[in-house]
């Protein structure tokens, strides 16, 4: 992932993005709990089913962990978003701080050169916390990535293990489509939030 | 980080409550912020200072879009209430924001344009949100000499601003559980803020004769039901203005 190595143009533009990962993070909150819900269902019929449908069981168990995983990464992930959205804060503070210095007559500007140097000195400092965070959310959306890469696997383990359903075999598949639709959307909107993330970092 | 609660809900139109920060430092006056929505419009009401802009919008963020957020409303001028405007026109620069005109040329100084005020004039006014249309009311000297609170006539709720308020621990119930012992907390708050008994009066006339389900102040916990009443009538007794013959009481560094 390339880094920024300077803040974001503006803080709207870095808060923009903000919103729109914590929106797709509550999007992958609500298909994950989906997940969940499926693979248990899938579970217990499968439980009821007996013998011809004990892979199929075990693969929906993998499934409910999978979307615990998931919806653990995404938990944290909101809190990482929390203390991001505090440095686009502090970082966004500080250039009104600088704006309104660089207003001052440039006569006086040397008698406030001690306060600007303190401001510069924080700016830098939170812009490096700053850069630190992006590049560590770009780190936990990979990882949320290649969780769905598992996920993805599973789901078609789940397909296979199906087919052995016998008399269930066509309703275990069906179980077994919806969980991997659900799960390929989660990765499509991580891929389009790591997108757009490296595009704020270009 | 606050935590958001949804307070009422009736289809598209919803009243969430951003509230409680463990993470707020001691020497910051905890408050609440409330948004109102009609479907994808909202309004902010006191948005809060700047030093805990990042604490609501991520609360915020985690809950719902902000970009719907259209318009804030401001009850007064105090920084508590609207120094984070220029962190809010960051986000969004065509947002509007509703106050007292007495105000016009002072919460320019934490941001804005002359295009982003809305001046309510001292008579109140509606705001219109979507569907919905809410109601300025006037609470002028309660406590700041250019007032307004925000009525919601079709969800029954009252935003009061600094009335009803109480400075509470981090972890007290986001609504009142037992009047009696939260009134405490709340008295010395409204003594020494609450100048004017003619205004206080006034406000308690008016208000009493609407139907609130809800009363929502900026700082501490929420009245509801019966407790709305039980307040409106406390605060038409209590003495105001009186919080300096009341040294001994421990008095919030900032309302």
């Amino acid at each position: 992932m390339e880094i920024p190595s300077s803040p974001s143009p503006t803080g709207g533009h870095s808060l923009q993005l903000v919103v729109e990962i914590s929106a797709g993070i509550r999007q992958v909150t609500a298909l994950s709990s989906q997940v969940n819900l499926v693979a248990l269902n899938a579970m217990l019929a499968a439980k009821q089913a007996g013998s011809q449908a004990r892979g199929f069981g075990i693969v929906s168990g993998e499934l409910r962990q999978f979307s615990g995983q998931l919806d653990r990464q995404m938990h944290e992930l909101g809190d990482f978003i929390g203390d991001l959205v505090h440095s686009v804060a502090e970082s966004a503070r500080i250039r009104l701080h600088v704006a309104h210095l660089d207003q001052i007559p440039a006569a006086i500007q040397p008698r406030l050169a001690g306060a600007a140097a303190r401001i510069e000195a924080r700016q830098a400092r939170i812009d490096s916390d700053g850069s630190e965070r992006w590049f560590g959310l770009g780190n936990r959306l990979d990882h949320a990535l290649r969780l769905c890469n598992t996920g993805i696997a599973l789901s078609r383990a789940a397909k296979i293990e199906a087919v052995y359903g016998q008399a269930l075999a066509a309703s275990l598949r069906q179980v077994a489509d919806e969980i991997e639709d659900a799960i390929v959307t989660i990765l499509g909107t991580i891929k389009q939030l790591r997108r757009a993330l490296a595009h704020h970092a270009g | 980080m606050k935590k958001t609660t949804s307070i009422f809900q009736d289809g598209e139109h919803q009243w969430i409550v951003v509230a409680r920060d463990p993470q707020r430092p001691d020497y910051l006056i905890d408050t609440n912020e409330y948004l109102v929505m009609d479907g994808q419009r909202a309004l902010l009401t006191d948005p809060g200072g700047s030093e805990i802009f990042s604490a609501v919008f991520s609360a915020l963020t985690a809950a719902v879009d902000p970009r719907h957020i259209e318009v804030l409303f401001a009850s007064h001028q105090d920084p508590d209430i609207i120094s984070s405007l220029a962190l809010w026109l960051e986000f969004k620069p065509e947002l509007k924001c509703h106050l007292s005109w007495l105000w016009s040329e002072f919460v320019p100084h934490f941001g804005g344009r002359d295009d982003t005020f809305i001046h309510i004039p001292d008579e109140g006014g509606t705001i219109r949100l979507g569907r919905l249309t809410l109601e300025a009311l006037p609470a002028h000297y309660l406590h700041s000499s250019g007032n307004f609170h925000l009525y919601d006539r079709k969800a029954h709720i009252l935003f009061s601003g600094d009335v009803g308020a109480a400075r509470l621990s981090g972890d007290y119930p986001l609504f009142v559980e037992d009047f009696d012992r939260h009134i405490r907390q709340a008295e010395g708050f409204h003594r020494r803020w609450m100048g004017s008994t003619e205004a206080k009066r006034d406000w308690c006339e008016r208000v009493s004769q609407l139907p609130i389900d809800m009363l929502c102040p900026q700082h501490g916990a929420i009245y509801q039901g019966t407790d709305v009443m039980r307040f409106i009538n406390w605060f038409d007794e209590l003495p105001v203005g009186s919080g300096l013959r009341r040294a001994a009481s421990p008095m919030p560094a900032q309302a």
